[in-house]
């Protein structure tokens, strides 16, 4: 064997001793006075695991909040054992940890929390996105709605994210940012729109018509294909209102 | 006798102190103004596509000079470099232009996983190798040098055949790269594997010495009862650690030192306290010229 291929072995090795129920360390890590000692190699275990954990923790705060410390510890200590990062970039590790959630059982009950834990992943999603500039109220005004090659520029800003749930997903979500979380009133479905018009993560209640307009323009439709759609959806639907309330929320951009 | 290669230059930072800059720290850096000789990233924060921490850079970068220090190269790693990675690193350095670039020697990622700490590897004629074409290729790719770090370390590879401090002075040598020495890992690997970091600061090739890194440690203890010290960096820098500073500038003279401070970040007060305590030993070697330089 060469010597490059023995130390592709030692990773190897390496990363077979690094699981938390692991008992061996790699044969050829000793101390100075030669021996193998598992609280030095123990080190490795703590910071993969600590902080894959504290990632997630940062990643998901009101998810956290919603099932306790002890038990988003719980979590997080099977899913860092199962999804080890495939990325150096951090902030695109824990994208399977909605959906991880919806498969443990003893969360059964709590059936919003997948959903929730989803709404979060998308705030990062949208705090990290592109920039781009931000459709302005001032700018819906200067537009003539008869300029077809101006109006097909419009389109969602690269930070806009959506989020149908058949949970009050976005009203849990806000609830949590204080202190003191009072009780939601109303449970039912809720359309969150996510935006970015400067620093800052916006969340947005729409309702099922926005949310069908919203959807076709993040799906690349133009406004009117987009409204369209709407109409089918709710034959009362808004389509001025609409592109007002859009706006104002910075969810669109003018692609030049 | 003179340097073989007096084209050699460390890093454009000031020999003055900088700090790991952190966004809970932007408010007392915008309203405060501190006099900070740099500041210095974790390359891996700032590869999303935009949004906010752009934009705290481009502030930060306006007002001091920038150091952008990678965690993820995994220039140790027995595979291949990953060009993606290495390609968003050349984004971000063209974007930023910082006055240095530096990595870890260590390794991270193997085939598809990241376990995102810095792993040790064994020092032996064929990881020389393998480090000096993984530094060579980030160099090329990047078009200009960085600074490679020596790591702490736990336990030791029996299939070590190379001292640390000739790894290191070796690999410089070979591929023309610079060294950041932190001296906080000089006093985690030599009290765990029972050297005297006096000694190994006396062996350091400091003449390839670009910046230094200043941090704090866990104590733990072993199966068999010794200390065993953690890099942590979640506490100040020790005692200890600002004595083998003031040892290692008596060789190098003044030389951009950050404080890092990565973990229960402390307010800001604390760690600007720190970067002027590193300020203010490096003020009695004023006007010292590195010893490989006289």
């Amino acid at each position: 064997m060469t010597q490059a291929a023995q130390t592709t072995c030692a990773e190897t090795e390496f990363l077979a001793c690094l699981p938390a129920e692991s008992q061996v360390i790699p044969a050829d890590m000793k101390t100075a006075d030669g021996r193998a000692d598992g609280r030095r190699f123990a080190i490795y275990r703590n910071n993969l695991r600590s902080s894959l954990s504290r990632a997630l923790e940062q990643r998901y705060p009101v998810t956290r909040r919603l099932v306790g410390d002890e038990f988003f510890a719980f979590v997080t200590a099977q899913f860092t054992v199962q999804h080890r990062p495939t990325s150096p970039l951090m902030f695109r590790y824990g994208e399977a940890f909605p959906s991880f959630l919806g498969r443990i059982e003893s969360a059964g009950h709590l059936a919003y929390l997948p959903e929730v834990a989803r709404l979060e992943w998308l705030l990062g999603e949208s705090y990290h996105a592109a920039d781009a500039s931000v459709l302005q109220i001032a700018d819906l005004q200067s537009l003539d709605l008869s300029d077809v090659d101006a109006i097909s520029k419009i389109a969602m800003h690269p930070a806009g994210r959506l989020l149908s749930s058949s949970h009050p997903v976005g009203s849990i979500w806000v609830a949590h940012q204080s202190e003191n979380v009072k009780p939601l009133t109303k449970g039912g479905a809720e359309q969150v729109l996510l935006t970015r018009p400067e620093e800052t993560v916006l969340l947005t209640l729409l309702s099922e018509a926005e949310m069908v307009f919203a959807s076709a323009m993040s799906g690349g439709k133009t406004l009117e294909d987009a409204a369209m759609l709407a109409f089918d959806t709710d034959a009362s639907f808004d389509f001025g209102a609409t592109l007002l309330r859009l706006t104002e929320a910075g969810a669109l951009t003018q692609n030049s | 006798m003179h340097d073989t290669s007096p084209s050699f230059q460390c890093s454009q930072l000031p020999a003055r102190s900088g700090i790991g800059l952190k966004v809970e720290h932007r408010k007392d850096i915008i309203d405060q103004k501190p006099d900070l000789g740099f500041v210095e990233i974790h390359a891996e924060n700032y590869m999303g596509e935009g949004g906010a921490p752009h934009r705290f850079l481009e502030e930060m970068a306006a007002r001091y000079p920038l150091s952008i220090h990678g965690v993820g190269l995994s220039i140790g790693g027995a595979g291949p470099l990953d060009k993606e990675h290495l390609a968003r690193l050349k984004r971000l350095l063209e974007r930023y232009r910082p006055a240095s670039f530096s990595e870890h020697l260590a390794w991270s990622t193997h085939q598809e996983q990241f376990l995102n700490d810095l792993l040790p590897l064994p020092y032996t004629e064929a990881t020389l190798d393998r480090v000096a074409s993984h530094v060579d290729e980030v160099q090329q790719t990047l078009g200009r040098q960085m600074l490679l770090e020596n790591p702490s370390t736990y336990l030791l590879f029996e299939e070590s055949t190379i001292e640390e401090t000739d790894f290191l002075g070796r690999i410089a040598e070979r591929t023309g790269c610079g060294l950041l020495f932190d001296v906080n890992n000089v006093m985690v690997t030599c009290t765990n594997h029972g050297l005297d970091p006096m000694a190994y600061i006396d062996r350091f090739p400091v003449q390839f010495v670009g910046e230094i890194h200043l941090a704090g440690h866990e104590e733990i203890e072993d199966d068999a009862g010794q200390r065993v010290l953690v890099d942590t960096h979640d506490r100040h820098v020790s005692p200890d650690v600002f004595g083998l500073y003031r040892h290692a500038l008596s060789r190098l003279g003044p030389v951009a030192t950050l404080i890092e401070w990565d973990n229960d970040v402390p307010p800001f007060e604390t760690l600007f306290a720190e970067a002027r305590m590193a300020d203010a030993i490096m003020a009695d070697f004023a006007g010292m010229e590195a010893e490989a330089a006289q």
